[in-house]
């Protein structure tokens, strides 16, 4: 009977899976799927794959969605896209409507249509319990203060003087980071701050929330059929006392949400996209300074740690011979925004708390050596076996062999792709925007939410990869061909 | 001063070479001949220290290796490089430090491994660049010396370290025919100074003017051993004569 019931288990699963994949296959838009876009990574309490049953998504977004589909006699589905590219992929027609924490701004309601709130935000400050010195948001200046990128808080915190904003792409880092000490205080919207700080021993809000705004859904402009239902779905919603129950059932409802009743009255939102590109010049370059100084310390440290992997490899005994192999094969073998994020979130774990810059040094530049080792293996192989022998036969003890006789003879092999990796580390370098550091991809990332002028700042951002790419490319191919066999 | 005793190596199923024996008596040449894969080159790189073997021994002076087979077990770094600093070697293809020019050829080793200061290590360097005439070139770079003229700074480097005793192997065999003359003039005169010299070379001029005694090898054996008149006019081994026949009829 056991066996019975399984095997019935068994085929209710198969049935299950086949139609969760056939549900999955993409298939063209319809007018009987609502196609919503969201990120439901980390997205509590918004959209997020439910803890019992991670395949399953839940939130009150996704409650919403499916009651807006639902007053339009439609089905929902969710499209998983980045947060940050909601608004472009809406545009290039990925979804039907992009629902997920979008704040009304001027910048936004020029790109796309925006449907009429849904749910009145503000920004809650929440700091630890046992700091002081932050009774309310005006204690922040001077403060390092964590938020979402691209966010209406990113925005409140670059306007607040003396504020230090700290940018995560998550929204349990930030919480958890201020737990660690590595910020000292978290400025998000209400919902997830309800939903991850107001149960958090250890942390506490202060202040009251500020800033209210309004969250909205975004429609591609001329799909002014889809735009007048949302705008009649939410409407009946609001009536019918249903978005009520959805809010309260998140514990999300509050008094500032009678303000739904009339759309009218627009809180105003910082304003970036009406400036001349120049005015992005300077802050892009900041973020260029950033990738610069980093890349250039990452690349030193890859340099020296190569250099001793490969020693180790070459001259280390039964020990460090294989620890080096180990080494080598792990960070090659792994990919490197696994190994930042272990550096930066996972070492504390064992009590090594790194700031971020440093945790991304040593994230680049771990990885990078690993690379370099292999380089200097290839280019030490290089060295005509011959040298050897002289120099051996003359008396030399290893040690001098390789410092005196084969890296200086290496070196010239290596440098060129040397060269090369410096190049991709520059690159790569945009990986550590992940650990909260603001480096030239990310500035230009934040510019283009807010502004909503993705391609002009992505030509100019990708000028500033170049100005700073070239002059080692040209290095590189004029050190090749000095070095090419005469 | 250059004692083999039963010198074994195998590569796998291999035997590169079995049992050799003889004696280098100081200030002796000898000439090994032998055909090509017959391990002249193994056996200069045993007797240099540069290659392990299995069973047997090297001495050279004091210093004794013994096969890593053999009850004594492989020699430790030290004993080694005692050995690497009694025995000079120099090379078919000169294998001079590409990187440096030829005064930090030369000066390098007795500066880095004796702890001679730069002003000793150079007067030294000046009289073994004199000594194989090249003392005018010593600003330059081995890539842009002749065959010739690396293989006199290559004799010249290993001299500066003074060794008792020097192996060449096949010195002149990658050499333009011009040139040849060059290193074989060197290579006599450092005969005629009482060098104990262990010499690969089928140059059989070289080999009747200088040498005390010539070493047969073939297939990693030593079938004939006698003096350069014997071994060229009266050979005991068939081989011998086959071997001789063919290097001197080219
Ligand atoms: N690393 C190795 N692995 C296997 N066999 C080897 C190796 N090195 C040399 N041998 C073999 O050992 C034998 C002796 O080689 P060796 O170079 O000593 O000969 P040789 O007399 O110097 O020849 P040549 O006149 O061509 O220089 C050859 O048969 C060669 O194939
Ligand atoms: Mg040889």
């Amino acid at each position: 009977m056991n066996v019975f019931h399984s095997i019935r288990r068994l085929c209710f699963r198969l049935a299950w899976a086949a139609l969760l994949l056939y549900a999955g296959t993409p298939s063209p838009v319809s007018a009987a799927a609502l196609v919503y876009g969201a990120d439901a990574e980390g997205g509590a309490p918004y959209i997020f794959p439910d803890p019992q049953n991670p395949e399953h998504l839940i939130g009150f977004e996704v409650d919403l969605a499916e009651a807006l589909a639902r007053e339009m006699g439609r089905s929902a589905r969710h499209a998983q896209t980045d947060w940050d590219s909601l608004i472009p992929s809406l545009v290039r027609g990925d979804f039907d409507i992009a629902l997920n924490g979008i704040e009304w701004t001027e910048a936004r309601e020029r790109k796309v249509a925006l449907s009429r709130p849904y749910y009145i935000y503000s920004q809650q400050l929440v700091v630890r319990a046992g700091d002081p010195s932050i009774q309310s948001f005006a204690d922040v200046s001077g403060k390092r203060v964590a938020t979402l990128k691209g966010t209406a808080a990113n925005d409140l915190l670059d306007e607040t003087p003396g504020a230090q904003p700290v940018l995560y792409e998550g929204q349990v880092e930030p919480y958890r980071d201020l737990a660690l000490g590595r910020v000292d205080a978290v400025l998000l919207d209400t919902p997830i701050a309800a939903y991850y700080a107001r149960s958090q021993p250890g942390l506490r809000y202060a202040g009251k929330p500020l800033a209210p705004g309004k969250y909205v859904i975004a429609i591609r402009k001329g799909d002014t059929a889809l735009l007048a239902g949302i705008n009649a779905a939410i409407a009946s919603l609001l009536d019918s006392g249903e978005l009520h129950r959805i809010y309260a059932r998140w514990g999300l409802w509050n008094e500032a949400q009678r303000g739904l009743e009339n759309p009218a009255q627009a809180p105003a939102v910082s304003e970036k996209s009406a400036e001349s590109l120049w005015f992005f010049l300077p802050l892009l370059a900041r973020g260029a300074w950033v990738t610069l100084v980093l890349s250039l310390i990452a690349m030193s440290l890859a340099i020296t740690l190569g250099l001793v992997l490969a020693l180790m490899r070459r001259l280390g005994g039964p020990l460090l011979r294989p620890l080096a192999v180990g080494i080598i094969e792990f960070i090659r073998g792994t990919p490197l925004l696994l190994q930042l994020y272990i550096i930066y979130y996972g070492l504390p774990g064992i009590g090594i708390r790194l700031d971020a810059f440093t945790a991304a040094v040593l994230g680049l530049g771990i990885n990078y050596a690993a690379y370099e080792t292999e380089i200097y293996r290839a280019s030490i192989d290089a060295v005509p076996h011959g040298q050897t022998d002289a120099a051996l036969s003359l008396g030399m003890t290893p040690w001098l062999l390789y410092r005196r006789i084969l890296i200086p003879q290496a070196v010239r092999t290596a440098l060129p792709p040397m060269t090369n990796d410096f190049i991709a580390l520059l690159k790569d370098s945009s990986l550590v925007s992940i650990i909260t550091i603001v480096e030239l991809t990310k500035s230009y990332n934040m510019l283009a939410v807010s502004s909503m002028r993705f391609l002009e700042l992505g030509l100019l951002t990708a000028a500033l990869y170049l100005l700073m790419s070239f002059p080692l490319s040209l290095l590189s191919s004029r050190l090749e061909r000095r070095l090419a066999p005469s | 001063m250059i004692a083999c005793l039963g010198i074994e190596k195998r590569f796998g199923e291999k035997t590169i070479l079995n049992r050799i024996g003889f004696e280098v008596p100081r200030g002796e040449v000898v000439v090994v001949i032998g055909p090509s894969g017959s391990g002249k080159s193994s056996l200069l790189k045993c007797i240099g220290g540069l290659s392990p073997f299995d069973r047997g021994l090297v001495r050279i002076g004091e210093t004794k290796i013994h096969g890593s087979l053999s009850p004594e077990g492989p020699p430790s770094a030290a004993t080694l490089r005692e050995l690497r600093l009694k025995a000079g070697m120099v090379f078919q293809q000169f294998h001079l430090f590409a990187h440096m020019t030829v005064l930090q050829n030369v000066i390098e080793a007795p500066m880095q491994v004796l702890g001679l200061t730069r002003k000793q290590a150079k007067r030294r360097a000046e009289q073994v660049l004199m000594k194989v005439s090249m003392g005018g070139l010593a600003g330059r770079y081995p890539a842009s010396l002749s065959g010739g003229e690396q293989q006199r700074v290559a004799i010249a480097r290993s001299l500066a370290m003074q060794p008792q005793c020097v192996l060449f192997d096949e010195p002149t065999s990658a050499l333009d025919p011009e040139t040849v003359g060059d290193v074989l003039g060197v290579m006599k005169e450092l005969a005629r100074e009482g060098m104990t010299m262990l010499v690969v070379t089928h140059e059989m001029s070289f080999a009747r003017e200088a040498a005390d005694r010539v070493l047969v090898l073939d297939a990693g054996a030593l079938i004939e051993t006698g003096t350069p008149e014997k071994i060229f006019r009266a050979p005991d081994h068939e081989r011998t004569r086959a071997f001789l026949k063919r290097v001197l009829n080219h």
